[in-house]
């Protein structure tokens, strides 16, 4: 008996800390976000395109130089999804709602996903690497010895130039996985596929449009503070600096898998 | 209190370790143009002293008051402000290791907008001439001497046009002719540019030379000197003990 009263504090504290961690976490990182941004809004003056060098800088880094990854991978699951799906919907008598299909299950879910995956696995790390690094080495510290606010210096264009390159890699991506998989079933199942090139297009609503728009920037977004908050976390040891890594990627793919969850509830209310 | 000291401390007391004993805090008048040192025993505490007159810690007890007014009545964003005008320079930070020389110098002036780029890198390139460091400025940190990034990071500090320099312990890293050319840059900035120049440092020689006021801390003790010459010509055990060692090292 005396046990159980040992043992039921310590089951309760435990569920208590499981349930409590993610809640505080998810709340100190969008309280570090909002502080960057409204920090980051403050010191740019938003008419001055010299304001955006640090925010090209990393839409650059983000964006144009994953760029060949991105292809690469979107032809390769270009023939992976698209044309599988395809195929799937050929071998049970075709369907009318292939197009739908199309748009909803790569441009909606799949497109997003597997670029968010390289942000994560790319940037994400990268940002968390190079702030852990710098924060472990004083260079920060040193910048803010000369009032320069660390979060309009380097989170706030990280933040931005994520949730940009996220949307502009998710359009290359879902763009050449559509055609790839679309050409390569015109080639081994019919000619016919082709034609599934022009109505693609037309199948999109405004309303998917936004989702889509929406989803990525909060993706990209998300990736980014993440890296950020776990970066700027790093405070004397190098072994720091992996773990608080592991830890942003972890956290990342919960956060994005969340993210999708309530946009999908969203779009089906 | 009067409105003319740049920094007025009143029974100043740092939030130091526990081993510290020092009951009474310290008293200290900055104006225009002095060289201030802090100096004491080993694990004294002078850079904690020195990073709470710099605003960067918040003090135990004691008042203090910067351009006129109380430290507790700046914002945080006055207190983030008022970092331009107290320029704190330490060998614990670095430059920023993926830019060069040149361009670390640079940075803080065009992030603060004073003035064009070409401006900015004229300044600059003055500021490393007199500081003796101008064939290193291409040069990434990492490929530069611990006494030449400090150089550095002085010159970065300096571009803000600070009206106070704090320096934690310039001349460890930096052989005797490097150590005496910085004294010599330092002493004309105070002398002829009217900056304050307030360092924490046990060079005895720098002191003797250059220091227009003291203040000495120990483990249990701290004392203000209004001048150079109390201080060396003090009968206070503590200090002559000092003042007899640093000058057999």
């Amino acid at each position: 008996m005396t046990q159980i009263f040992r043992i039921f504090p310590a089951m309760s504290g435990w569920a208590g800390k499981l349930f409590l961690t993610p809640i505080f976490y998810i709340v100190n990182l969008t309280t570090f976000s909002l502080l960057a941004l409204r920090d980051w809004k403050r010191y740019t003056p938003l008419l001055k395109k010299d304001s955006y060098r640090n925010l090209v800088t990393q839409m650059i880094f983000t964006g144009v130089d994953a760029l060949p990854a991105i292809a690469l991978l979107a032809v390769i699951t270009g023939f992976i999804f698209t044309f599988r799906l395809i195929a799937i919907v050929d071998s049970v008598g075709g369907s009318d709602d292939l197009v739908n299909i199309l748009v909803n299950v790569i441009g909606l879910e799949i497109g997003p996903l597997i670029t968010a995956f390289i942000l994560i696995s790319r940037t994400g790390s990268a940002i968390v690497v190079d702030i852990g690094n710098m924060k472990l080495h004083g260079e920060i510290e040193g910048l803010e010895y000369l009032s320069i606010n660390i979060n309009h210096f380097f989170v706030g264009p990280r933040l931005l130039g994520c949730a940009i390159s996220q949307l502009a890699l998710t359009v290359y991506y879902t763009t050449i996985t559509m055609i790839t998989g679309v050409v390569i079933s015109s080639f081994m199942l019919s000619a016919e596929y082709l034609q599934l090139l022009s109505s693609l297009s037309t199948a999109i609503s405004p309303t998917m449009l936004l989702a889509f728009v929406i989803k990525n920037l909060s993706f990209g977004f998300m990736i980014a503070a993440a890296a950020c908050y776990h970066g700027l976390k790093v405070v004397k040891s190098p072994t720091e600096v992996p773990q608080q890594t592991q830890q942003a990627i972890t956290n990342s793919l919960i956060t994005i898998f969340i993210i999708d969850g309530f946009m999908g509830l969203a779009l089906l209310a | 209190m009067s409105s003319n000291y740049l920094i007025e401390c009143r029974n100043l007391m740092a939030n130091i370790s526990a081993a510290q004993q020092i009951t009474e805090g310290i008293d200290l008048n900055v104006e225009n143009g002095e060289i201030i040192v802090l100096t004491g025993a080993e694990n004294a505490g002078k850079n904690d002293w020195l990073k709470t007159i710099a605003a960067i810690y918040y003090p135990l007890s004691g008042t203090i008051n910067y351009f006129g007014k109380n430290s507790t009545d700046y914002s945080n964003t006055e207190r983030s402000q008022l970092r331009k005008r107290l320029a704190y320079v330490t060998a614990d930070v670095n430059l920023l290791s993926v830019i060069n020389g040149l361009a670390n110098v640079m940075l803080p002036a065009i992030y603060h907008k004073l003035g064009s780029v070409d401006e900015i890198r004229s300044r600059a390139m003055d500021l490393i001439s007199n500081l003796g460091i101008d064939d290193k400025i291409e040069l990434l940190p990492a490929d530069m001497k611990k006494d030449q990034c400090f150089l550095l990071m002085v010159a970065r500090a300096l571009m803000l046009k600070p009206r106070i320099l704090f320096l934690e312990k310039p001349f460890c890293s930096m052989d005797t002719v490097s150590s005496e050319h910085f004294k010599k840059f330092l002493n004309h900035l105070a002398k002829q540019k009217n900056t304050t120049i307030i360092i924490s440092t046990q060079d005895i020689n720098f002191i003797r030379k250059y220091a227009d006021k003291v203040v000495y801390l120990s483990l249990e003790n701290s004392f203000s000197f209004e001048h150079v010459e109390d201080f060396l010509n003090s009968r206070n055990t503590q200090i002559a003990t000092f003042l007899g060692e640093t000058n057999i090292l």
